[in-house]
């Protein structure tokens, strides 16, 4: 049901202006039109939001990730608590992120030194004395491993004084020294062997002490980083206070961005509210302040209110069906209602096992209940949940379970000694009644969705429309009904075939006649009654289009009883039972998964073209009530308890 | 092993094999779209794995149809029956639609597909909508899946 909105305007003094905006906030019932002011700056509280953002990824990293089984749940007090201890928490998280970022840089730099150096830790002489050497220059470096032998005979050659050290990834370690009057030759000339110089660290002590202290260093950076690794994961087990504060700090920013018109004295906000909730909406304001006003108004022609759609339980679960196509505009008939039923009955037709029905109500039932999703998405499973159901009856019907024949009438009819069974038609054996069965289930689709526009139509006084767009084919439709079912099930009924043709051929006549009805010359209006005839082939081809219900039963079924042949083929020996366990498991899951998409992109299609397209306009936006948009929290609780 | 029933298993061969060979085609296009998109949005890998999938079904159609048709003529967990050679050509007749049209529709649903996952790339809201574009392409698959089967079902051993 699409419940009419209403234009609000709340008018307030100053004071009251805050109060108001968290009244509402809470109570969910305004859809705030931003008036053309200017608004609070949010700079700030934006900048805090990125740092708790920032600091929940990097706890992540830290304590355990939430899991998908995990409930956050607060009272609205505790909700808008300004916590400090939260404000600590997001300081020390920050801060230990730091301190174990400078670390890590710090521990990588000594590392390279490390790896530069080490090689010549034998080398006991202080650098400071190595510098300021009188006579000689010394060089400390690497050279290439194949170089080597090369090098020491041209060093050799030119008495050059050096001692080869170690090995490391660099090459071999070299330290020399030369005269200063040769230096200049001997540096060039080693070069050649691919010697690289390694310059001598600034420091007084020797390379074998600093390699000492770098080593210190690095310990206790190591410890550092242990304890900043420590400090976080404490602090991760709080991540729900960052969480909560991460929500709390959004809803502050959307109330700050609510925007205010003037008047000479007060402040006012115009909205839409729900013409059910017109009554709360008051009350709401006026717990708050004597000193207000409220002017309700209807929409005017040139507003575009939005859609405020109302249903029950069941049925509003699949209105997500729906908006995913389009949202229905506010002058039409909630589509909803009837969509639901089809969408459920053509979803367990094409699932059609009791298996894959049993295996949906505890796959999407234990989902809902401990994975509590939150808005379309939980709408969605609610849906597979609820079709669940529909698969049983239809795999009660069809005599499948897991793709084996399976006669629940047969069973209970054991029990009382009798022949009952309740296989209906199994689609497998019988895919020309089925055909049919999916034909006819596709006719009345239709009808139901003519039915619509007439209603439609006669809510909008155009009577004549009313009976040449929508009872014309409904009585073509409903005649094709009855001459088929003489045809291929009371085949003696001979007068059914008359009736229906009867039928059939009132229809062709009302559109004949009435098709043309807006054309002005004559011409115009024979052809325009010939050209709706015409559409008859459109009328066709959606028919047929319902036999993807055949279709897609056969392929889930088909399947599944191949699974299990293939796994029955194997079951030689224990080995093979084994294997055949995982054959069932892969099999029936694959198709499962495959029958689960392939009906729900079918199952809409069929909403969408075929029921959707005879009536259906769209093209709203939904009445989305200015309220807390929580992200991380899952629920505030009193505010869940109130709206019961 | 009659002539009719190697002309049969044929006809399975192709149902199978050509329908497999569209969706493969099908889902390798989709999927080289999915990989560009997830390469900069990875969080959507799961819209887009539907997307992909959807090309997917008319190598089942195809495997379908040939196990209806083992299953008829014997070959799977029975005795082959003696097919006559016009049985035979009219298990082969059988196979063929969904063979072809699910060769070339899974190619082509392969591209709408690989659109359909551009656009949820962009516009991840929009998913559903190109689900629904792609799954109309399927129609005509559907439609050949159902003249298979009923040319199958009226072949009388």
């Amino acid at each position: 049901m699409i419940v009419p909105v209403k234009k609000a305007r709340v008018f307030v003094l100053e004071e009251h202006k805050d109060e108001l905006v968290r009244a509402l906030q809470k109570a969910e019932l305004l859809m705030i039109i931003p008036a053309q002011s200017s608004s609070a700056d949010v700079t700030e509280d934006n900048a805090l939001l990125q740092r708790i953002s920032k600091a929940l990824t990097d706890l992540n990293r830290y304590g355990k990730k939430k899991s998908l089984f995990e409930h956050q749940e607060v009272t609205y007090e505790r909700f808008m608590l300004e916590d400090k201890a939260q404000e600590g928490l997001l300081d020390s998280v920050e801060t230990n992120i730091m301190a174990l970022n400078a670390a890590n840089t710090k521990i990588r730099k000594e590392k390279e030194l490390l790896d530069k150096y080490y090689p010549f830790r034998d080398v006991d002489l202080k650098v400071k004395d190595l510098k300021q050497s009188s006579l000689v220059r010394y060089h400390i470096g690497y050279i290439n491993e194949d170089n080597l032998e090369s090098a020491i005979e041209y060093l050799n050659k030119n008495n050059v004084p050096f001692e080869s050290l170690v090995k490391s990834d660099y090459g071999s370690a070299l330290l020399l020294a030369s005269y200063y009057e040769e230096d200049e030759a001997i540096s060039n000339g080693i070069t050649n062997y691919s010697f690289s110089e390694v310059e001598l660290p600034d420091i007084d002590i020797s390379l074998k002490d600093y390699i000492i202290d770098i080593e210190n260093d690095l310990q206790i950076e190591q410890a550092k980083v242990t304890e900043c690794q420590e400090n976080l994961e404490v602090l991760a087990k709080s991540k729900n206070q960052l969480s909560l504060m991460y929500d709390r700090i959004q809803a502050k920013i959307d109330r700050k961005s609510i925007t205010f018109g003037k008047t000479e004295r007060s402040f006012y906000l115009d909205g839409w509210v729900r013409s059910d909730q017109v009554v709360l909406l008051e009350k709401t304001v006026a717990d708050i302040t004597k000193e207000f006003d409220i002017e309700f108004s209807e929409p005017a022609e040139a507003d575009l209110p939005p859609t405020a759609v109302k249903n029950n339980k069941f049925i509003s679960q699949f209105e997500t069906i729906t908006n995913m196509f389009s949202v229905p505009n506010h002058k039409e008939i909630d589509p909803n209602p009837a969509m639901a039923i089809w969408y459920w009955l053509i979803f367990g037709i094409m699932m059609g096992d009791i298996g894959y029905g049993i295996l949906m109500l505890s796959l999407f039932g234990l989902g809902l209940l401990f994975i509590k999703p939150k808005g379309a998405f939980k709408k969605l499973i609610s849906v597979f949940f609820y079709s669940g159901i529909t698969s049983i009856i239809a795999g009660i019907l069809f005599g499948s379970f897991f793709g084996a024949n399976f006669d629940l009438g047969a069973l209970i009819g054991n029990l009382f000694g009798q022949q009952w069974t309740s296989v209906l038609l199994n689609p497998v054996t019988d895919p020309l009644v089925m055909l049919g069965f999916s034909l006819v289930f596709g006719i009345l689709h239709i009808i139901n969705g003519l039915g619509f526009k007439m209603a439609i139509l006669i809510k909008r006084k155009d009577y004549i429309g009313a009976i040449a767009d929508g009872l014309s084919w409904i009585l073509i439709l409903i005649g094709l009904v009855f001459v088929a079912a003489q045809i291929i099930i009371w085949t003696s009924l001979v007068v059914l075939s008359y009736i229906g043709l009867g039928l059939a051929g009132l229809g062709a006549v009302i559109l004949l006649v009435l098709a043309g009805r807006k054309s002005k010359n004559i011409f115009g209006k024979i052809f325009g009654g010939l050209g709706a005839l015409y559409k008859s082939t459109s009328y066709i081809s959606d028919i047929l289009s319902y036999s993807r219900i055949l279709a897609l039963s056969l392929s889930t079924a088909v399947i599944a009883s191949t699974m299990n042949l293939l796994a029955g083929m194997i079951q030689g020996s224990v080995v093979g039972i084994i294997l055949s366990i995982f054959v069932y498991l892969i099999g029936h899951i694959f198709n499962f998964a495959m029958g689960m998409l392939s009906t729900y992109v079918h199952d809409g299609r069929l909403q969408y073209i075929e029921f959707f397209g005879k009536f259906y306009e769209g093209g709203g936006y939904l009445f989305e009530p200015f309220a807390i948009r929580l992200k991380h929290i899952n629920e505030i609780s009193d505010l869940r308890e109130e709206r019961r | 092993m009659t002539y009719g029933l190697v002309l049969s298993i044929i006809g399975a061969a192709l149902a199978a094999g050509l329908g497999g060979i569209g969706s493969a085609i099908g889902v390798s296009i989709a999927g080289r779209a999915g990989n560009g998109v997830l390469a900069e949005k990875p969080d959507l890998f799961g819209r887009i794995l539907v997307l992909q999938a959807l090309p997917g079904t008319q190598g089942i159609y195809g495997f379908l149809l040939a196990v209806l048709i083992l299953q008829k003529i014997g070959l799977l967990g029975g005795t082959a029956v003696a097919l006559t050679d016009w049985q035979g050509w009219a298990f082969l007749g059988a196979a063929l639609p969904i063979a072809i049209v699910g060769l070339l529709s899974g190619i082509a649903q392969g591209k709408v597909a690989a659109t359909s996952i551009l656009m949820t790339g962009k516009r991840p809201e929009m998913m559903t909508r190109g689900m629904t574009m792609t799954a109309i392409v399927e129609t005509y698959a559907i439609l050949a899946l159902l003249v298979s089967i009923l040319m199958y079902s009226a072949i009388a051993i």
